[in-house]
């Protein structure tokens, strides 16, 4: 009787052990070796059916920020290129400018349609941009100061693009206004 | 010394003559019936007259049904579409030309009070309109101005004085603007899409030529709160309103844009989008028929 209720204590303490250990080293997995972003190995995904932002978006702590995913050069000079396109595209608050004429589309939309152009022209000629390309045009359709009408071309464009690299069902449609979709899907 | 005076009145005569700017009427906008007047600068009278050559030269053959019955066309063919610009513009005059010169009231009119009524064109709307450097009704404005007023206004236009009895008088001023600020700056000003552009907006302003009682001139309407053009009259009410017709040429001209680049066409797509995002929602058709003083 004795001797059973020793062998219980060693069977309970093993297992406790054992649980901690296993536990211990979950933990530590979880924090030193994060698990990827998705199912897919690619870091313009993060698993879930909706296109991520730039990694560097996301909030983090110094130490627990991810390095920047590995672009080749052209991507990044794209990047970089695209995003000072998107800091100079025109804001609504232009149309309050006195003088203006605003029974004309703005002016200033020619100016955008001419880099929205040269990146048509970029995405047409380099396939291998189109997740930049994307990543792009989903920034702009989510602006809410650009202009409505550029929104809703930069919407129409992501839906262009995302069709032709069978991608539309990575892209979470719902985080647009209904309003730009309206807009986006009658200018084919 | 009788033949030297003959010679200098005869030598005057044919300087006066050459140096005085004319009405065209021998272009293919005279053709089409439509005269520029002599306000028009002679580069902007060539890309006019091309800009009407090539929409008659036009079949578009991607018009949906609602697109035919927003224009009461049967096709969209060069042939239907320069009759339906036509009917609604007669006359282009250039940015010089001075409307409130050239206007003069010669009667009073008292009007039918179950035809007109309130809303009449509004001021703030004109004053807009007077920075137009694109394109403007000005025979439309002229004969709301004359509606509200009990007035019947006469205009000096193209060596014609034309009564402005109904919206469909047709006078159609251009700016600079439509040859420069809004062409796509990478092509040329004679380019296709450039022209298709031109043309599109000749077809917003067309369609201020329609409409009776209280939709006399298709008028603008307020933007709502929220919208970008909030609380301006840059919005439609009508859903066969002069930004619809806007966005409808521009979709099906785009498409007969052969050869046309990247540029040119986000240019087209960026305007469309503007023009449809200007259409208020619960918009509905509205009655095209012109009214007209008796």
């Amino acid at each position: 009787m004795r001797r059973k209720s020793k062998k219980l204590t060693y069977l309970f303490w093993g297992i406790t052990f054992l649980g901690f250990t296993v536990g211990l080293g979950w933990h530590l997995s979880g924090k030193y070796f994060p698990q990827q972003a998705s199912q897919h190995p690619d870091p313009f995904f993060d698993g879930s059916a909706e296109l991520v932002g730039v990694v560097e978006e996301r909030e983090a702590s110094p130490e627990e920020k991810r390095p920047l995913p590995e672009i080749s050069p052209e991507e990044l000079s794209f990047r970089e290129r695209t995003n000072r396109v998107l800091e100079d595209f025109p804001k609504k608050e232009i149309l309050k400018d006195s003088g203006r004429d605003l029974h004309k589309p703005p002016p200033e939309l020619v100016d955008a349609s001419t880099e929205l152009g040269a990146i048509e022209d970029l995405l047409d000629k380099n396939p291998e941009l189109t997740k930049e390309g994307l990543r792009f045009y989903r920034k702009c359709a989510l602006q809410e100061a650009l202009l409505s009408s550029l929104r809703a071309l930069c919407l129409h464009n992501l839906k262009q693009r995302a069709e032709r690299a069978g991608l539309t069902k990575k892209i979470n449609w719902k985080q647009f206004p209904d309003k730009l979709h309206r807009i986006a899907d009658r200018l084919k | 010394m009788k033949n030297t005076v003959t010679f200098i009145l005869t030598l005057s005569l044919i300087l006066l003559v050459g140096c005085q700017k004319k009405n065209n009427t021998s272009g293919f906008s005279g053709r089409l019936g439509i005269v520029l007047d002599s306000s028009v600068p002679e580069a902007e009278r060539e890309l006019i007259d091309m800009d009407l050559f090539r929409l008659s030269e036009v079949n578009l053959n991607s018009a949906s049904s609602r697109d035919l019955q927003i224009l009461g066309v049967q096709a969209f063919s060069g042939n239907q579409l320069t009759s339906w610009l036509r009917t609604r513009v007669s006359f282009i005059v250039g940015e010089d030309f001075d409307y409130g010169e050239q206007a003069n009231i010669v009667g009073t009119q008292t009007y039918r009070p179950q035809i007109f009524s309130a809303s009449l064109l509004n001021e703030e709307e004109i004053e807009q309109n007077s920075l137009i450097t694109i394109m403007i009704n000005i025979g439309g404005a002229l004969y709301r101005y004359g509606k509200r007023n009990n007035q019947v206004l006469t205009l000096d236009v193209g060596g014609q004085r034309v009564y402005v009895k109904s919206p469909r008088v047709g006078v159609i001023q251009i700016g600079e603007g439509l040859f420069s600020a809004w062409s796509v700056k990478s092509s040329a000003r004679d380019a296709l899409a450039n022209s298709l552009i031109r043309l599109s907006v000749f077809f917003h302003e067309a369609r201020h030529s329609d409409g009776n009682g209280d939709n006399v001139t298709f008028p603008h309407a307020i933007c709502p709160d929220g919208h970008d053009y909030a609380g301006n009259y840059s919005c439609d009410s009508a859903a066969n309103g002069p930004y619809v017709v806007d966005s409808v040429m521009l979709r099906n001209l785009r498409n007969a844009c052969t050869g046309c680049s990247n540029t040119e066409i986000q240019t087209f797509k960026s305007f469309e989008a503007d023009a449809l995002d200007r259409m208020l929602p619960g918009s509905w058709d509205k009655d095209i028929r012109p009214e007209q003083i008796p």
